[in-house]
């Protein structure tokens, strides 16, 4: 378990992450704490779009986690990322606000390294999903047969227990869920997988898994889960493998190679 | 070659004078000099002959200096000369690029056994790549199928062509030029044709090497390939962006070998196996830098490499899940 801290000692988990607030664990210091968790711990912390209410009360309450993850957001955004947006650029502190939340283990520094994924949202086929999905009466969520739109997906994934909305937010349906029913966006989608899978997630932050693409050395850019597995059946199918090399002993090559010494 | 005579003995023109080889302009030499010798009528000749472009190109390619020796105007004017020799003779605009070693650079592979399954799309990414020669049939990559629980080289199967991949009982183990910092074919070539280059790869001056295949043998990963013929490549398949020590095309009876792609790494790309590799097993990188992939990766994983005991000191890891 080299490199995982469950999350189940608090007083390790927040050790030199937070301010030390037990000196002033008064009721009232209590109570903002709480709200403070509650608040900034809610979507927002993921979301795209942090409404100034909800940083201000959080401003008031503790340094907590918002503020360094609007810093670490410019820092980005003055470095120039040439081709993804920013809002696919990760940083270790964010995901640790994700993993408190879902009370989910963490990945050690160490096997983490700051990367950025291609945008994946746009390339769905019918994406935005509220164009149909705004109806609430096709949001049904109980399990049957699909017969008049998504017929060509087969769940084989998790043996039974996943229904859609297991990783499709009903409510919301441009956005996946988590476990504990936040919403995840589909750029993020790698937060959804590692839920089940964090150690092939930790993995892939470290590269052992997964695939870089574009260039070694500058920002690092990996494909998605989804990239190579398809979420409703992951596992990856045998197919038939490229030519076979020619025998190097067969009579042609011993042919080519003697025709070689001898003429062009 | 506008002004050669057709009338004189013993030459026949050519259906394109520009398409001239240096065996036939040769042969055409030697055989004027004897003309002269006897008639002394040849005069003419030898003049076209010296005025021609590929000709000249081709002389001062044979008296061309070994790589590491040649001046940067020498260079210049070599890469100017592969240019014009890939126009004459494919009739593509090949771009030989001559990028230095980057500096604090040491490339490294590491290769993830649990996941390659042998569908062997590096291998034919490799070859275009490459510009490798198509017939006869050189890779630099070789697949083997392993039988599981053992790493028996002498039992592996390159040639496995089974309906699907991956066979049970199997695991699929790709070697390539490994790269080593202590290499053996370094030292067993006697005209120095081949040496390791600052950022740790191995490269060939093929025309400083006289095809004696004594690095063939010396190598303890079957890394090197020879060509027996002049190579064939598909004009439309060619691969315009070449390196100076790499993929530009080559000639008949020189050795040549995977050199990490070196025209796309030295200019921050990745090799074209691991753009290739569908299974995201291949991971590329900077051994000096701390927080590379592949660093991690060594730090990390259980790694291996190949033939230890020789004390290669290859920088290609293999590693499992």
């Amino acid at each position: 378990m080299h490199g995982l801290s469950f999350g189940g000692s608090r007083g390790l988990r927040l050790k030199g992450r937070r301010p030390d607030l037990s000196a002033t664990s008064t009721l009232t210091a209590r109570f903002f704490r709480a709200a403070a968790l509650g608040l900034c711990l809610l979507p927002l912390a993921f979301g795209a779009a942090v409404s100034s209410d909800h940083v201000a009360v959080d401003a008031n309450v503790a340094t907590s986690a918002l503020e360094p993850l609007s810093e670490e957001i410019e820092s980005e955004q003055e470095k120039p990322p040439p081709t993804l947006d920013d809002d696919t650029a990760v940083t270790l502190t964010r995901l640790r606000e994700f993993w408190k939340r879902e009370n989910l283990p963490h990945v050690d520094e160490f096997y983490f390294q700051p990367f950025q994924v291609p945008p994946r949202r746009d390339e769905l086929e019918f994406y935005p999903c509220m164009d149909c999905h705004e109806d609430r009466e096709i949001n049904n969520p109980r399990e049957r047969e699909l017969v008049d739109e998504h017929t060509d997906i087969r769940l084989q994934h998790g043996a039974n227990r996943f229904w859609c909305t297991t990783c499709h937010d009903l409510k919301g349906m441009n956005n996946l869920r988590s476990l504990k029913n936040h919403k995840i966006d589909f750029n993020r989608s790698y937060l959804v997988c590692g839920q089940c899978h964090f150690q092939r997630q930790k993995d892939w932050f470290a590269g052992g898994h997964g695939k870089r693409i574009g260039t070694w050395s500058g920002p690092r850019v990996i494909v998605l889960c989804v990239d190579c597995h398809n979420p409703h059946s992951p596992s990856i199918k045998p197919k038939r493998p490229d030519p076979a090399p020619e025998r190097h002993h067969n009579p042609y090559n011993v042919l080519v190679e003697v025709y070689g010494y001898f003429f062009r | 070659m506008s002004d050669r005579d057709p009338s004189a003995p013993g030459v026949e023109p050519g259906p394109s004078p520009t398409k001239v080889s240096r065996r036939t302009l040769l042969a055409k030499l030697g055989l004027a000099g004897a003309t002269a010798a006897v008639g002394g009528a040849s005069t003419a000749l030898a003049a076209a002959a010296v005025n021609d472009e590929s000709f000249q190109d081709e002389l001062a390619t044979y008296f061309q200096d070994h790589y590491v020796r040649m001046t940067k105007e020498e260079l210049e004017q070599a890469v100017a000369r592969l240019e014009r020799k890939a126009k004459r003779e494919y009739g593509v605009e090949l771009r030989v690029s001559n990028h230095p070693p980057i500096e604090g650079v040491l490339f490294g592979y590491a290769l993830n056994i649990s996941k390659c399954k042998g569908y062997r799309k590096c291998v034919y990414a490799c070859v275009r790549e490459n510009n490798i020669t198509r017939h006869p049939q050189t890779h630099y990559i070789r697949v083997l199928e392993m039988n599981k629980g053992s790493l028996d080289l002498e039992h592996s199967d390159p040639y496995y062509n089974p309906e699907s991949v991956p066979r049970s009982g199997k695991f699929y183990l790709p070697i390539q030029c490994h790269h080593c910092e202590n290499p053996p074919c370094v030292r067993a070539c006697p005209t120095q044709a081949t040496w390791k280059e600052p950022d740790g790869i191995v490269v060939v001056d093929y025309n400083w090497c006289i095809g004696c295949h004594y690095c063939v043998v010396a190598c303890p990963y079957w890394a090197r390939r020879f060509n027996p013929v002049t190579p064939s490549l598909p004009v439309d398949e060619i691969n315009l962006d070449t390196h100076y020590l790499g993929n530009r095309p080559r000639m008949r009876g020189v050795i040549e070998k995977c050199t990490f792609c070196i025209n796309r790494t030295r200019q921050g790309k990745l090799p074209a196996c691991q753009e290739a590799c569908p299974t995201g097993a291949r991971v590329f990188g900077n051994l000096l830098d701390p927080n590379s992939e592949i660093s991690r990766i060594l730090k990390s994983k259980t790694v291996f490499r190949l033939k230890e005991d020789l004390n290669t000191e290859p920088k290609f890891w293999f590693y499992t899940d």
